[in-house]
């Protein structure tokens, strides 16, 4: 890549990132990144969305100077990862979700001011620092618990703070708000978007499991899976990618009350779906094209013995654009048939 | 009764995978001789550097088989002590073993059966490396394997329960302190006789050999096995005083024993410690 | 390093490019590195005053039973005292082996490991603050020791200098963490091997450093074993400072602290060295964040 000058690079560049495992005791190779190409400008909220084993928290890891590339380039802030990490490190946070914390025997306050130190920030600094962000992720009450003894929610919103604690210019989020009630999750989203704001410059990199988040908080996402980026573009830019026809979601039993299987059905348009054993029925999604009348696929299911016992139709959504782009939703079982 | 022996046997399997993961046999070899052999020469060492000649052979003999069987009280103490650690920190599972029908005992039992069976390979091939390497050996015909038979799964009972008090002490410590287990090892080379009889200890501290029972374990093992122990006190007792004397303190020992673990593992919960980091 | 603006300061200026770091900048970052690790293990002990009693007691009971080995043997006084010595400075190649070699391993495997290697400050201030925290803890769990020596076994010392005492101290808990800090880079790579190789150095140490009894005894193997491990050297001159001429030294008290000094500076160096190509390793391997490995 040609090396600009640092303060004019984007946040995050990769070309033809890739990453292979060796499988240990002669197992077969893995490859975890199979060449992704992505640019971050400064001042985005990028979003890596992808299902388990997409290959997300191994870029994160790459771009973090936690492991190295197979091949290809990565850049962050200007900086190469393999060659520059030390000025990589000055640049970045790291927030991981579901991590153990650090020194269970610490309070809050001592375990953000520690790794305060560990970026340089003067005490005289750091402590009002840390006191605001544990403002910020409501752990007043818990400055002086230690942390081997805050819930798992509460722990992870500590992790979330620690990633701010040194006020970097390129943060990496993989899955920050796991393990959060709904209320904490949405404040720390909130604060997320107006810490971006508050300075141009400062770039967040997202992986999420939950739509919603990156559909609220992303300017661009990514749509990575099995190591490639299949798609990017903003929110909306995706869902337009898929647009057309209407996302239809019945719920359906065998007559003999059996659930029905997929592969048994026919006429139905590329649907998926999981079963519910505890109810007896199946989910079926599908799209169906514009002018295509609902009620003739209706007619087709009850004569193969499926009784539809539910019907739903909506917008085209994110996890609608995700699972034409991918192949299925982020954690469905079965694919589309 | 089944299903206890299915829980057994499941944690001795992984007990078994944690332990066999790491290492190939010969330095499996080289580990398990290496710690009761440097015990061995530091003996030799502090004699020679008093006397300046080497131990008297049968006295070194008595210090070695002891040293060598005390491989299972090292082994099974400072494994069940790290295990309770590990478990708790590193693999986080200690709170889901504790919330299941396993039972902890169970499988801390089954956990460490590996350790006694790893324990077993390191006591032969200490004796092993005594008897062909440094010319260790004693008469055969000397040995009387009836009571040796008796005594022998005596002390290594005990000392799985000395594993247990030791894996609940374990439960209330941080992982920073879990050198207690090897401090604990070595102070039974203090009061029990190994390196040296307990007829030297001051009376203040020989009242605490004499209610531990390895102290009569390794005089049994001496006697029996090489054809006399070590000690003038105990070796006015007959064979059948000495066995019993054993038999009577591992019973106490592991009531105490278990009764002392399980008040530790309320201390631990009511503590909270059974699901905590404590690294720093 | 500039440590960037308050947060939620309305209208501040875009993000301006960090400023080159200067030797000041980069020794600040570290030292506060250094401090914080050191606060950790500090407070860490203080908080587990639990530990501190079985601490101070079960590794003394060894100590003892040297101690009454001696006396069986009819050996002279100082050789109590010897023992004495020797079994203090255990708990210092103890804490090198497990609160040094051991920590990154442990670190790893509880999966925070990373949030170090992704902070700017070196991983050698962070292993410095370890060591000092070691150092101060353990000293204060030796009190014990001395004491025990004392008041139980009433040993007695010859008239020394503090200040060589001091001297002889500091080198050689230098080259002893020095050492630990080498082996906190194997701990990563090797991993439960590692673990287990530990495990078996410790009484093997023990021998070769003759923690009880005169490294002079074991004849020309004395050579072999103050070349291996810096402990032998550490022991016999502390020994010597101590108690003079009753502990039958190996090289002279000066002599054996230049090469203790040596041993330091070395690894320091090969610390440094190994640290940074076992990280190039394990990234390339993709082991850093590896757990339970």
């Amino acid at each position: 890549m040609p090396s600009v000058p640092a303060s004019a690079a984007p946040a995050v560049e990769t070309r033809n990132l890739r990453r292979t495992f060796k499988a240990s005791r002669g197992g077969k190779e893995v490859e975890a990144l199979a060449g992704v190409d992505v640019r971050i400008e400064r001042g985005e909220i990028f979003g890596l969305l992808g299902p388990n084993g997409a290959g997300k928290t191994t870029c994160i890891k790459i771009l973090t100077t936690l492991l190295y590339p197979s091949a290809g380039e990565a850049r962050v802030a200007g900086f190469d990862v393999v060659r520059d990490p030390v000025e990589v490190r000055r640049r970045i946070g790291l927030v991981s979700g579901g991590e153990t914390s650090g020194y269970g025997i610490l309070t809050v306050r001592e375990c953000l001011w520690m790794f305060a130190q560990f970026y340089g920030v003067p005490s005289r600094v750091a402590w009002p620092r840390v006191d605001e962000l544990i403002g910020i992720v409501d752990l007043r009450e818990q400055a002086h618990t230690r942390i081997n003894r805050l819930s798992t929610g509460q722990r992870q919103r500590m992790n979330f703070a620690r990633g701010f604690v040194s006020d970097p210019d390129v943060l990496f989020m993989d899955e920050p708000t796991l393990g959060m009630d709904v209320n904490a999750a949405r404040r720390l989203r909130r604060y997320i978007a107006s810490w971006v704001r508050e300075r141009p410059g400062r770039t967040v990199l997202l992986t999420t499991h939950y739509m919603a988040e990156a559909d609220e908080l992303c300017d661009r996402i990514a749509i990575i899976d099995r190591g490639r980026v299949l798609a990017c573009d903003s929110a909306l830019g995706l869902r337009r990618q898929v647009q057309g026809g209407q996302h239809v979601e019945l719920e359906v039993r065998a007559d003999d009350g059996q659930i029905p299987d997929l592969g048994a059905l026919t006429g139905v348009p590329a649907a998926w779906g999981a079963p519910h054993p505890e109810r007896g029925t199946r989910t079926l999604k599908f799209r169906l094209p514009d002018g295509a009348p609902l009620v003739d696929v209706l007619r087709r299911l009850e004569t193969q013995g499926a009784k539809v016992e539910g019907v739903s139709t909506r917008e085209t959504s994110l996890e609608d654009a995700f699972i034409a782009i991918v192949g299925r939703g982020l954690e469905d079982v079965e694919g589309p048939k | 009764m089944s299903a206890a022996i299915a829980r057994l046997r499941t944690a001795a399997w992984l007990g078994w995978q944690v332990e066999s993961n790491w290492a190939d046999p010969f330095v499996f070899v080289v580990y398990s001789v290496s710690r009761p052999l440097a015990m061995a020469f530091i003996l030799t060492g502090m004699y020679w550097a008093v006397r300046g000649t080497a131990v008297h052979e049968h006295a070194f003999l008595g210090f070695y088989v002891a040293n060598a069987f005390h491989n299972f009280v090292t082994t099974v103490l400072v494994g069940m002590g790290w295990i309770v650690v590990e478990e708790r920190e590193e693999y986080e599972t200690l709170k889901y073993v504790y919330a299941s029908p396993v039972g902890i005992f169970t499988y801390l039992l089954g956990r460490s059966s590996v350790k006694l069976a790893l324990a077993t390979i390191s006591t032969l091939l200490t004796l092993a490396v005594g008897w062909f390497a440094l010319g260790l050996r004693w008469d055969w015909s000397a040995t009387r394997w009836a009571p040796l038979a008796l005594a022998l799964p005596l002390g290594l009972l005990a000392c799985v329960f000395l594993g247990f008090l030791i894996a609940g002490w374990g439960l209330l410590l941080p992982r920073a302190a879990m050198a207690v287990n090897e401090g604990v090892a070595l102070a039974l080379y203090l009061l029990c006789g190994v390196i040296f009889p307990i007829d030297l200890l001051p009376r203040a501290i020989a009242v605490f050999s004499f209610a531990l029972p390895f102290t009569y374990w390794y005089e049994a093992l001496r006697r029996f096995l090489l054809g006399s122990g070590s000690s003038a006190l105990l070796g006015a007792w007959s064979d059948a005083t000495l066995l019993a004397a054993l038999a009577l303190s591992t019973l106490v020992f592991v009531l105490v024993s278990r009764w002392g673990y399980f008040a530790l593992e309320r201390e631990a919960r009511r503590r909270g410690r059974l699901d905590q980091t404590t690294l720093f | 390093m500039s440590a960037g603006l308050m947060m939620g300061e309305p209208g501040a200026p875009a993000l301006a490019p960090r400023p080159l770091r200067t030797f000041r900048d980069e020794l600040a970052l570290n030292l506060r590195a250094v401090y914080a690790r050191l606060y950790v293990r500090i407070v860490g002990s203080l908080r587990e005053p639990v530990w501190i009693v079985s601490d101070a007691i079960f590794p003394n009971l060894g100590m003892c039973a040297f101690v009454l080995l001696y006396r069986a043997l009819g050996a002279p006084r100082e050789y109590e005292a010897l023992a004495v010595i020797g079994g203090i400075l255990s708990t210092y190649w103890i804490n090198v082996l497990w609160g040094m070699g051991a920590q990154l391993y442990w670190e790893k495997q509880q999966g925070q490991l990373q949030l170090y290697f992704v902070a700017p400050c070196s991983r050698m201030s962070i292993l410095t603050g370890m060591a000092l925290g070691g150092v101060l803890m353990t000293t204060l769990r030796s009190l014990a020791g001395i004491a025990i020596g004392f008041l139980v076994f009433r040993i007695q010392l010859a008239p020394f200098h503090p200040g060589t005492l001091l001297v002889v101290f500091v080198v050689t808990m230098l080259a002893l963490y020095a050492l630990g800090m080498t082996f906190s880079s194997l701990f990563l790579l090797y991993g439960r091997e590692a673990w287990h190789v530990s495990n078996a150095l410790q009484e093997p140490v023990y021998f070769i450093s003759g923690l009880y009894f005169p490294i002079r005894t074991l004849g020309p193997l004395a050579a072999v074993a103050a070349g291996l491990v810096p402990l032998t050297l550490g022991v016999d001159a502390l020994r010597q400072v101590l108690l003079g001429e009753g502990a039958r030294g190996f090289l002279p008290v000066a002599a054996e602290t230049a090469i203790l000094a040596g041993f330091a500076a070395a690894f320091l160096v090969l610390a440094r060295v190994a640290l940074t190509h076992l990280e190039a390793l394990s990234k390339r391997e993709g082991r850093l964040t590896q757990r339970w490995q």
